[in-house]
């Protein structure tokens, strides 16, 4: 995995990639899959003959078999393609090495380049953006971090420094790190330097924390070289490697301890071709929130809205186990007119206040006519599945921008699917809540949100930390422990309650679907398997109901996915009620609670899932 | 390629865009089509009416009636989207409606006056007097230079 090379040995490769280098118009492909490509072209041919046959003969069982065979061959082509367009980082990571050996010996510094996880793979786009960005950060890292061999004598550090890049998968995304151990980032230069430009002011520095302050060299126009050498220290330079990688997607995040080090860390999405990504609706338009920003979906029925919605520093925020999370409507964000669909389906101008300036009484500005009678409809349809009723809930949709995590209100969630990223023109480049369009299965477009650059258009921070402790505090006051569970349905009239925390995505799907190869019941799934199993397999309870469309909880269960069937969803809810762990607890079940007026048993999902 | 055109006769494409016509030389317009399913860009510029699919490629729609400062207007079937190429990108421009193709030579498009119906003269390249009418002519390139 990890080859170590001491930069004194030349390296053969001299090619120099120059700043703004010529893109190479060539690719290496592996020849299998290659191989691979064309089988499944020959593959597309035969499905394109059977369909125009089937067509043709009117014959529709067979066109569904042809339909769902060109779907099959669809995604494995999609693969195939996407893996041609998979390079190695090494192909840039192995240019660093000159670089490196070059700048020391010009700076006379002794530098060790230590490079691991050569091999993983990223898109080829990916790949040719991040050069120069990263070229940027190992350049700072030879010129500022690691220090003259004197100076590093003296502080009692071995005479050669190092400089560790490592690229490795995490969370279906590529980190690539930096680290190096060097000086280290001083946040009193920091704090100095931004006085000095008069960025912030020394008041406005002093609430800074030494964290926030190493950040801000990620501002623009903020450079702390002494001296502008050749190298660096032309006042361009991190915000422009900032700036570069936020457009790909990506995050970056710094760390840097004064004489320990600097450790900077590249978030980046392994492909920006094709990812998955949610639709939702807001207004008349469809928007796209990519996958990897989703963090989970969280629905406030009505009559909740006025105790978990709460206003703090002028912000909205909404309470989350615990966590205060900001909020945004999207309609403010893009500045689109408020709309809502009532149930007649007739559009009407939404009155509601905007929730970021509600004043002292304006908690009671949600409290409008129809959410009342929505409140009222959703009442009487307790007893039966919710999901579909109450208009007038709130869908807030908690997303992950790098460093904090934050809600957007949509007005509702389609499906989610896999969405071919094109690019914006050159128009559109500067709008910012945008990272680009897609094409939806109805041929229409839609604009895919930038989840990082909506948090810069509205200058969102994470809750402070003092508004956090004051609503918590308010909580205590209340007394009251609470759990958010997932109420499912598996026989009739037997009720059972999962803890929502564990659960990663509900799935609807059709009974026709569950295959059982070998007597293991399971379901294809994202191009895969998901193994499905059902409570009645290891708890004594009734058996499952037969429905035409049942429900898999999908979960992670030792590093996989797996899937719990259950005939209906009832409802997600925040419940107080004690558990009962003596009267009925059996394998798979941890014991009882009331809700909703209603004995439910408490799934214990592991013990009820055995490879 | 403008060099070319300009020596000898130019083919213009006219359409209407509120009071104004325009003309656009007709080798710079790559297609033109009736396509509605206009997706809106909120939080753009105004003048970006929003993005369409053309055969799997983004486009983006400026509202030319916008981009002269004119009141714009709910979309009806006799616009169109006429598709131009711009620095390596189809954009596409919503008008009210087209009207013709004509030929003009050269020495009959004049310089363009400082406005014209009151959309500035900066947008068009020259204004070509025709028995009935007056024709300016796009500058497409100046047109779809941002300058906000």
């Amino acid at each position: 995995m990890s080859t170590q090379q001491s930069i004194a040995t030349p390296e053969s490769d001299s090619k120099k990639h120059p700043a703004s280098g010529v893109k190479p118009s060539s690719l290496r492909v592996n020849i299998a899959v290659l191989d691979e490509l064309m089988t499944l072209a020959g593959e597309l041919v035969l499905t394109r003959n059977q369909l125009m046959q089937s067509i043709g003969s009117k014959d529709y069982a067979m066109i569904e078999r042809a339909s769902q065979r060109v779907d099959l061959v669809t995604s494995e082509l999609q693969t195939s393609i996407m893996n041609t367009r998979m390079q190695p980082v090494g192909t840039i990571f192995n240019k660093f090495k000159r670089i490196v050996h070059d700048m020391s010996k010009d700076l006379g510094k002794d530098i060790e380049l230590e490079i691991e996880g050569e091999e993983v793979e990223l898109d080829k786009t990916i790949i040719e953006s991040i050069s120069d960005p990263m070229t940027h950060l190992v350049r700072n890292s030879v010129d500022h971090g690691i220090e003259a061999p004197d100076i590093r004598e003296q502080t009692g550090k071995p005479q050669h420094g190092r400089i560790h890049l490592m690229a490795y998968h995490e969370a279906g995304q590529v980190i690539i790190e930096i680290k190096d151990d060097g000086a280290g980032i001083d946040p009193k230069k920091v704090a100095a330097k931004l006085v000095d430009i008069s960025m912030f002011t020394e008041s406005e520095i002093k609430e800074m924390t030494d964290g926030e302050l190493v950040k801000m060299i990620l501002k623009p126009g903020f450079s702390l070289a002494k001296e502008v050498t050749d190298i660096s220290g032309r006042g361009v330079g991190m915000d422009v490697v900032n700036t570069n990688l936020t457009k790909l997607g990506g995050t970056i995040d710094l760390d840097s301890t004064v004489g320990v080090g600097t450790t900077i860390r590249i978030k980046l999405p392994l492909t920006l071709a094709i990812i998955p990504g949610l639709i939702v609706v807001a207004g008349e338009e469809r928007f796209t929130i990519p996958q990897v920003n989703l963090v989970e979906l969280v629905r406030v029925p009505p009559e909740q809205v006025k105790s978990r919605i709460e206003k703090v520093d002028n912000a909205s925020v909404i309470r989350l186990r615990n966590e205060l999370l900001p909020l945004l409507r999207i309609h403010d964000v893009l500045g689109m007119p408020r709309i809502f669909k009532d149930s007649a389906g007739n559009i009407h101008e939404d009155n509601r206040k905007i929730i970021h300036d509600r004043r002292s009484k304006s908690v009671d500005a949600w409290d409008t006519e129809e959410e009342v009678e929505a409140l009222e409809n959703d009442k009487q349809s307790r007893s039966e599945d919710r999901r579909a009723s109450a208009s007038s809930a709130v869908n807030i949709i908690v997303v992950n921008a790098g460093d904090m995590n934050y809600g957007i209100i949509v007005d509702s969630l389609l499906d989610s699917e896999e969405i071919v990223v094109k690019p914006l023109g050159n128009h559109l480049r500067g709008a910012r809540a945008y990272a680009g369009a897609t094409i939806l299965g109805d041929g229409k477009s839609a604009l895919i949100l930038d989840i990082v650059g909506i948090t810069n258009l509205m200058s969102l921070k994470s809750v402070k930390d003092n508004a956090k402790e004051q609503v918590i505090s308010r909580k205590i006051k209340s007394g009251k422990h609470t759990r958010s569970l997932l109420v499912v349905r598996n026989a009739k009239t037997e009720y059972f309650a999962i803890p929502l925390g564990l659960i990663s995505r509900i799935e609807k799907i059709h009974r026709d679907d569950l295959e059982s190869p070998g007597g293991q019941l399971s379901i294809k799934y994202r191009g895969a398997s998901l193994l499905l199993f059902r409570i009645e397999d290891t708890a004594r309870v009734g058996a499952m109901e037969d429905v035409e469309n049942p429900y898999v909880i999908v979960f992670q269960h030792s590093g996989r996915e797996v899937g719990m069937l259950v005939s209906g969803i009832v409802d997600a809810i925040d419940t107080e009620g004690e558990v009962d762990d003596k009267t009925f607890s059996q394998p798979g079940i941890l014991g009882t609670s009331r809700i909703m007026d209603q004995t439910t048993m408490l799934l214990d999902l592991y013990t009820l899932v055995t490879f | 390629m403008k060099a070319i055109t300009q020596s000898s006769v130019q083919e213009l494409t006219i359409f209407q865009v509120a009071d104004v016509s325009c003309g656009l030389d007709t080798t710079d317009v790559q297609e033109i089509n009736k396509h509605f399913e206009i997706t809106k860009a909120y939080g753009a510029p105004d003048y970006l009416r929003g993005i369409i699919n053309l055969r799997g490629e983004i486009v983006t729609v400026i509202d030319l009636r916008k981009k002269f400062g004119i009141e714009t207007e709910e979309l009806h079937a006799n616009m169109r989207i006429v598709i131009v190429e711009d620095r390596g990108e189809n954009i596409g421009l919503l008008v009210d409606r087209i009207d013709d193709i004509i030929t003009a030579k050269p020495d009959m498009i004049e310089p363009p006056p400082s406005n014209v119906s009151g959309v500035t003269g900066e947008y068009f390249t020259g204004v070509l007097k025709t028995d009935e009418s007056l024709i300016a002519v796009l500058d497409v390139e100046n047109l779809l230079t941002q300058k906000t």
